[in-house]
C-alpha cells in the first residue's frame, strides 16, 4: 500500500479530505513510511546535518523577527507574520492565538497560504507557493499541538506537511530543508506517542 | 403540542431519521425531501448489517423508504437549505422546529423565517463544533456525544436544547453507520422526552473549532475503536 496524500502536486490537485477511506494498520505503516522516505530523500541533497535543528528552540536562532503589518500598504506579509508568532508563541505569549486561528481557518478552507493578505485577513494576491509559509505554520502548530494537546493543531499539521511533501523537489534552500526535516521528524515522534497511547500497534 | 417537521436529504443521517421516526411511531407534522436526485451508494454487506443493528438499513434510499412507508412529503429538486424556493415554501408553513439533517450553514433569509431549525451536531458543543468532531472526542475522551441545537447563522453556535453522551463505537464504520446512529439516537430523545418545550441554553462563546479530521489521525481514532475491542475479547 503507498501513502497517497502527499502524492499528487497539492498545489494543481489541493486535497479536502473528504471522507477518506479507512485501510486498517497498514496505512499508518504506508504513512510513516513514506514521511521515513521523505527525509532520506532530503538527507542526501545536502551536505549539511540535517539533524542540526533538534529542539523548537533551536529554530528561534534561525528565524528573525520582523515587523509583519505594512500599515503604509495596508497588508501583511504572511512570512514575516509566520516568524513573528512563532517566536511569540514560542515564549509562550497565549496572545498570538487568535492571529494563529485565523492562519488556520484560512489554510484550512483556502488549502493554500497566500504570500500576503489584506489588514482585514484577506489574499491580495495570487502567489502562495512560497514553501517556507507552509513549513513555518507547520512548525507553529506541531509546537502549540506539544504544549496544549489540542488536536487541532496535529491535524493541520498533517496537512500542511502532505502538502510540503508533495513539493519536496522544489525544496532547495537549505533553511528550508532543514526545518522540513526536522517538522517531519517531530510529526512521526508524536504520532508514534499518540498510537501508543491508543492502543494502535502492529503487535 | 409544538408542530413538528422534518426537511430530509438523500443520504445516510436522513435514512436513520426517517427510519427511526417510523419504527417509534413519532408523530411528524410535516416532511420536506429536498432531492437532488443523485446516485445511490452502494454499501458492503459488513455496513448494512453494522447499519442494521443501529435500527436502520443504510442500503434503502430515503426516496424508497418514503414511498414503502406512503408517507405524505413536499419534494423540491435540490438540496440548498438556502433555496428561494424553500424559504418561500417554509415561510407559509406553520411548523415550529423544523429537523433539518443535512448540513451547512443558514443564511439570515431563511433564519428569518418563523419556524426554527434544529440540528443534530456530532459534538459537545463549545468543546467540539465543526468537522468530524466523533473522531476528535473518541482520541480525546474515548467517547463520543451529540449536541441539539438550534440552527444560528455561525457554525455550532446556536442556543442548545439537549446533549447527550455514547460510548464509542465498536467497529469501523464510523462515518456511514455510527455518525448516523448517534444524531438520530439524540433526535428520538428529543421527541421522548418531549424537550422542544424547554428553555434552551445559551452557548459559551468560547470554544474549540475542528476542521475535517486528517486521514492519520482518523485511522488511529477508528483502530482505537477496534483494537480496544480486540484487547478486551482477548
Amino acid at each position: 500500500m503507498e501513502y497517497q496524500y502527499s502524492k499528487k502536486d497539492h498545489f494543481k490537485f489541493p486535497e479536502k479530505y473528504q471522507r477518506t477511506s479507512f485501510k486498517n494498520l497498514e496505512f499508518l505503516n504506508a504513512y510513516k513510511k513514506s514521511r521515513e522516505f521523505n527525509l532520506e530523500n532530503v538527507n542526501e541533497n545536502v551536505n549539511e546535518n540535517v539533524n542540526k535543528i533538534k529542539k523548537f528552540k533551536d529554530i528561534s536562532f534561525k528565524i528573525e523577527n520582523r515587523n509583519w503589518k505594512n500599515s503604509k500598504k495596508k497588508d501583511i506579509n504572511t512570512e514575516k507574520l509566520l516568524k513573528f508568532l512563532f517566536l511569540n508563541i514560542i515564549k509562550k505569549s497565549s496572545k498570538e492565538e487568535i492571529l494563529l486561528n485565523k492562519i488556520i481557518k484560512k489554510f484550512e478552507i483556502k488549502k493554500k497560504i497566500f504570500e500576503s493578505y489584506n489588514l482585514e485577513f484577506k489574499e491580495n494576491t495570487k502567489k502562495y507557493s512560497n514553501l517556507k509559509n507552509y513549513i513555518l505554520l507547520s512548525i507553529i502548530c506541531l509546537f502549540k499541538f506539544k504544549k496544549t494537546k489540542n488536536l487541532k493543531f496535529l491535524n493541520t499539521s498533517l496537512k500542511l506537511n502532505d502538502l510540503i511533501s508533495s513539493q519536496i523537489k522544489r525544496l532547495i534552500i537549505l533553511e528550508d530543508i532543514l526545518l522540513y526535516s526536522f517538522v517531519i521528524k517531530k510529526e512521526l515522534e508524536i504520532i508514534v506517542i499518540l498510537m501508543s497511547e491508543k492502543g494502535v500497534s502492529n503487535e | 403540542m409544538n408542530k413538528i417537521g422534518i426537511i430530509l436529504t438523500p443520504d445516510t443521517r436522513s435514512k436513520a431519521y426517517i427510519t427511526k421516526i417510523i419504527n417509534n411511531k413519532i408523530k411528524i407534522d410535516e416532511i420536506i425531501f429536498l432531492d437532488d436526485h443523485r446516485e445511490e451508494e452502494e454499501f458492503h454487506k459488513d455496513v448494512i448489517n453494522e447499519s442494521k443493528k443501529c435500527g436502520f438499513d443504510i442500503s434503502k434510499s430515503v426516496k424508497n423508504i418514503i414511498l414503502k412507508n406512503n408517507l405524505i412529503v413536499k419534494k423540491f429538486d435540490f438540496v440548498d437549505i438556502n433555496n428561494s424556493k424553500l424559504i418561500k415554501y417554509i415561510k407559509k408553513s406553520n411548523i415550529e422546529f423544523f429537523i433539518f439533517t443535512g448540513g451547512g450553514i443558514l443564511k439570515k433569509d431563511i433564519l428569518n423565517c418563523k419556524s426554527k431549525f434544529i440540528h443534530f451536531h456530532p459534538g459537545i458543543v463549545p468543546k467540539y463544533r465543526g468537522s468530524t468532531c466523533f473522531y476528535y472526542s473518541i482520541l480525546n475522551e474515548n467517547n463520543c456525544g451529540v449536541t441539539s441545537f438550534i440552527m444560528d447563522e455561525n457554525l455550532d453556535t446556536g442556543d442548545i436544547i439537549y446533549q447527550k453522551k455514547f460510548d464509542k463505537p465498536s467497529h469501523k464504520f464510523i462515518d456511514d453507520v455510527y455518525d448516523a446512529h448517534i444524531r438520530s439516537e439524540t433526535m428520538l430523545d428529543l421527541f421522548n422526552k418531549k424537550l422542544f418545550n424547554k428553555k434552551f441554553k445559551k452557548q459559551n462563546v468560547k470554544g474549540n473549532t475542528y476542521y475535517i479530521i486528517h486521514p492519520v489521525l482518523k485511522h488511529i481514532a477508528t483502530l482505537s475503536c477496534i483494537m480496544d475491542l480486540k484487547n478486551k475479547s482477548n
